[in-house]
């Protein structure tokens, strides 16, 4: 195989790779959804999804994932005529094979071999259980996948005419009508036609483009969605009708008959091929990678950045008649970055879906009966962000259900519902989208948590604690108050590790617990990384900013007044004292101060904190650039942006800024500066 | 999938026929069919070939016919005779003699 021909063939087995992603993420939905009742359309779902799965997953070669997957396929296809009732028993076997199909797929990509015999195993249950539950019967189902087209059709045996011209695409695509045809005979008795008319002469032919087009006589008693299910992943641009021969055959001759009973076949058929079409004409999709959506995200920050640079240099030549050319690029960049860094939104539904899963069988494996609610599951959010969310949530869940809830028989004795709830909510919240994860369990026990800080000595025993603080405690890195190790939580790396990655995010995590009842973590996230609102601030030579939705306030700082303080570092406005960080001294800049100085007044995991700036320059687009190796480690910049006029301003991490200049002042007078308040 | 010439006027294929050979196979076809007034090919050896593959067959009896050449499929597997089979293509149908016209294997 040449190099270019290689790369066509790892380029299918990516696609197959992202589509088998998502379809087993849509299994594990629907057969979730299947346990808790709700199995009408869901078996459908997951027929389909597993169908795709096999189909494309033969066209890649992957034959072994194919083949486990024919055996679900015929246990659900059981399922779908009615011979097996959709159970939560099924819905557990359905997730089993699910899982296997993901580890023969890991396996096939050079990851763990699949256990030996495991397959051969599994195989063996779904065949068990479609033989031990053949005898019972659910006629609702086998009526729900029947579709108005197919009313006129029984279960008796029927012929259709089936006429399918692919997109010339198909192989690219990976669509293999040697499998589809295959599919097709398994149906019943078929008669398939090549026509190969529209294939070129060698010396014009691009063998890979398909020029074939078929026509199938199909007898079959599967209805007309069954055998479209077979075309289901090659029908996009290309042509497909699937129509009865009889009712065809009356349909031409229509005009000179007109017998009521026919005419409503006819009927019946023209909405049945309406149906096709629209099938066929359904929203077109494209598949990037996300790299190039990076790419894109990072040429829109520069175009912004040139734009606040050409306005400056605007108003700095004078020239009256750019206004409004520069104006208008203002808006059409803005209106640009806007639609970009919405590409990158998506729902984190996405994210949720992974976890009812996992409390599925985390629960089971505990032996606690916990329920997981969501809300919110359309709420957007950068796929950066969303990408890093999973981690910290699947740490906040686990804990959740291995700590947060009692055992069922305590919490009937507490007068609770005997299964406990996790609410798992997502809303957008201004310039930030707060994700919560709340449980009606035994809360969290104050006293345990400040003894337990005390023993491994992350506090001072007569330390005077806010409750707030106390249960912040939770989050300092060693802490853990499980009693017993098991292998979901409680190695003391959770919440800590969650906090971290949620700094990273450039979020804040707060928690709310009342004792016996409930608790609530809720997670405050930007909506993206890519471009922030900023205060721009000067201190010295030197610019800075702020994000703006920490900024609650500017005031002034008289030169008299910082005196009179006498380095006390802290300042009242309005009746409130809050203490503040010199950043001149604290970064040890040179230079006078003016004599009004400003103070940024931000917000602090909910304490105020003044920073002490020479002068404040106003908002800011910013658009974020990460610093270089030679600073990864300069916490008190958590990035930088290049400015209108070509210079560079430092992005100021907050967290880290404070918890600095805290040491600072530990160091020069052994009192915190947090603590002056 | 491995080409080999036998004897003039007869090429070999073998092995597996999958899409990503259909270059080779097409370049290679053009040049023998060049050479030659009539092609037989021999496709007893081939385990398996895609719709690409036999698309290219196609392709190949098309182009003998507008160039007045012969082509024909001489023995093909077991493996090629059931994918013709499922595909509905008639291997006999992709011979056309010297004259142009189709004939019978």
């Amino acid at each position: 195989m040449s190099e270019m021909e290689t790369k066509a063939q790892n380029n299918w087995i990516d696609t197959f790779l992202q589509e088998a992603e998502e379809l087993l993420a849509e299994i594990d939905e629907a057969a979730l959804a299947m346990s808790e009742g709700d199995s009408e359309e869901t078996i459908n779902r997951i027929f389909r999804a597993f169908h795709t799965i096999k189909g494309s997953s033969g066209m890649c070669g992957l034959t072994a994932v194919a083949d486990f997957t024919h055996h679900i396929e015929t246990l659900l296809d059981k399922v779908r005529s009615g011979t097996i009732a959709a159970s939560p028993k099924l819905a557990d076997v359905v997730l089993a094979g699910r899982d296997q199909v993901r580890a023969i797929i890991a396996a096939e990509q050079g990851g763990d071999p699949v256990p030996a015999g495991s397959s051969e195993k599994l195989i063996e249950v779904l065949k068990s259980f479609a033989g031990e539950q053949g005898t019972t019967t659910m006629p609702n189902i086998a009526r729900a996948t029947e579709t108005p087209s197919s009313v006129l059709t029984d279960r008796k045996e029927k012929a259709w005419e089936i006429r399918f011209r692919p997109c010339p695409t198909l192989f690219h695509s990976g669509g293999n009508p040697i499998l589809l045809m295959r599919d097709l005979s398994s149906l019943g008795s078929c008669e398939v036609i090549t026509h190969f008319d529209a294939v070129p002469s060698l010396e014009t032919i691009d063998p890979s483009a398909c020029y074939l087009w078929w026509t199938a006589v199909l007898h079959t008693t599967a209805d007309q969605d069954a055998i479209r299910d077979v075309f289901m992943f090659v029908e996009d641009g290309g042509e497909l009708e699937i129509k009865p021969v009889a009712v065809a055959a009356v349909q031409a001759a229509q005009e000179e008959i007109a017998e009521p009973h026919l005419e409503a076949a006819a009927k019946a058929q023209k909405s049945a091929e309406s149906g096709v079409s629209k099938a066929l004409t359904k929203e077109s999709t494209v598949r990037v990678p996300s790299g190039r959506l990076d790419r894109l995200v990072n040429l829109v920050g520069e175009l912004v950045m040139n734009q606040s640079r050409l306005t400056q240099m605007m108003t700095q030549i004078g020239a009256p008649e750019l206004a409004n050319p520069v104006q208008e690029i203002e808006r059409l960049v803005a209106e640009l970055r806007d639609d970009v860094l919405g590409i990158r939104m998506l729902p984190i539904g996405t994210l949720f879906s992974r976890f009812r899963r996992m409390v599925h069988d985390l629960s089971q494996e505990l032996g606690k009966e916990v329920d997981l609610v969501t809300e919110g599951a359309d709420t957007e959010l950068d796929k950066s962000i969303l990408d890093q969310l999973g981690e910290p949530l699947v740490h906040l869940l686990r804990n959740c259900i291995d700590h947060g809830f009692e055992p069922g028989d305590e919490r009937v004795a507490k007068g609770k519902p005997r299964r406990g709830t996790i609410r798992l909510t997502a809303a957008h919240n201004g310039s930030s989208v707060v994700v919560s994860i709340g449980d009606d369990g035994r809360g969290i026990n104050r006293a345990a948590v400040r003894a337990k800080a005390v023993e491994k000595q992350l506090i001072a025993s007569e330390s005077n604690l806010s409750d707030k603080e106390i249960l912040n405690l939770i989050m300092l890195p060693g802490f853990s108050t499980a009693k017993s190790i098991t292998n979901v939580s409680g190695r003391g790396v959770g919440m800590d590790v969650v906090k971290r990655q949620i700094d990273t995010l450039r979020g804040t995590v707060v928690i709310a617990s009342e004792e016996g009842r409930s608790t609530t973590i809720s997670l405050s996230l930007p909506l993206t990384l890519a471009i922030i609102e900023g205060l721009l601030v000067q201190v010295s030579n030197s610019r800075l900013i702020f994000p703006m939705f920490a900024v609650t306030e500017n005031v002034e700082l008289q030169a008299s007044e910082r005196r009179q303080k006498n380095c006390r570092n802290v300042i009242s406005v309005r009746g409130e004292l809050i203490p503040y960080v010199d950043l001149r001294a604290l970064f040890q800049m040179e230079g006078d101060r003016p004599e009004i100085e400003k103070i940024v007044i931000v917000e602090h995991e909910e304490q105020r904190v003044g920073f002490v700036v020479d002068r404040v320059l106003g908002t800011h687009q910013t658009v974020l650039q990460p610093l270089g190796r030679f600073f990864r480690n300069v916490a008190v910049a958590s990035g930088a942006t290049i400015m209108g006029d070509g210079g560079v301003a430092l992005i100021l991490d907050i967290a880290s800024t404070i918890k600095l200049a805290d040491q600072r002042a530990r160091e020069a007078s052994s009192t915190s500066i947090l603590t002056t308040a | 999938m491995e080409i080999v010439r036998q004897s003039d006027g007869v090429v070999q294929v073998s092995g597996h026929l999958h899409i990503s050979d259909a270059e080779s196979l097409r370049s290679a076809l053009i040049e023998e069919l060049k050479a030659v007034p009539s092609l037989v090919l021999d496709l007893s050896q081939v385990e398996s070939g895609d719709t690409a593959s036999f698309q290219l067959l196609c392709s190949a009896r098309k182009s003998a016919e507008t160039n007045g050449k012969g082509f024909r499929i001489s023995t093909p597997s077991p493996a090629m005779r059931e994918t013709s089979a499922i595909l509905g293509v008639s291997l006999e149908n992709l011979t056309v003699g010297v004259d142009g016209k189709q004939e019978k294997v």
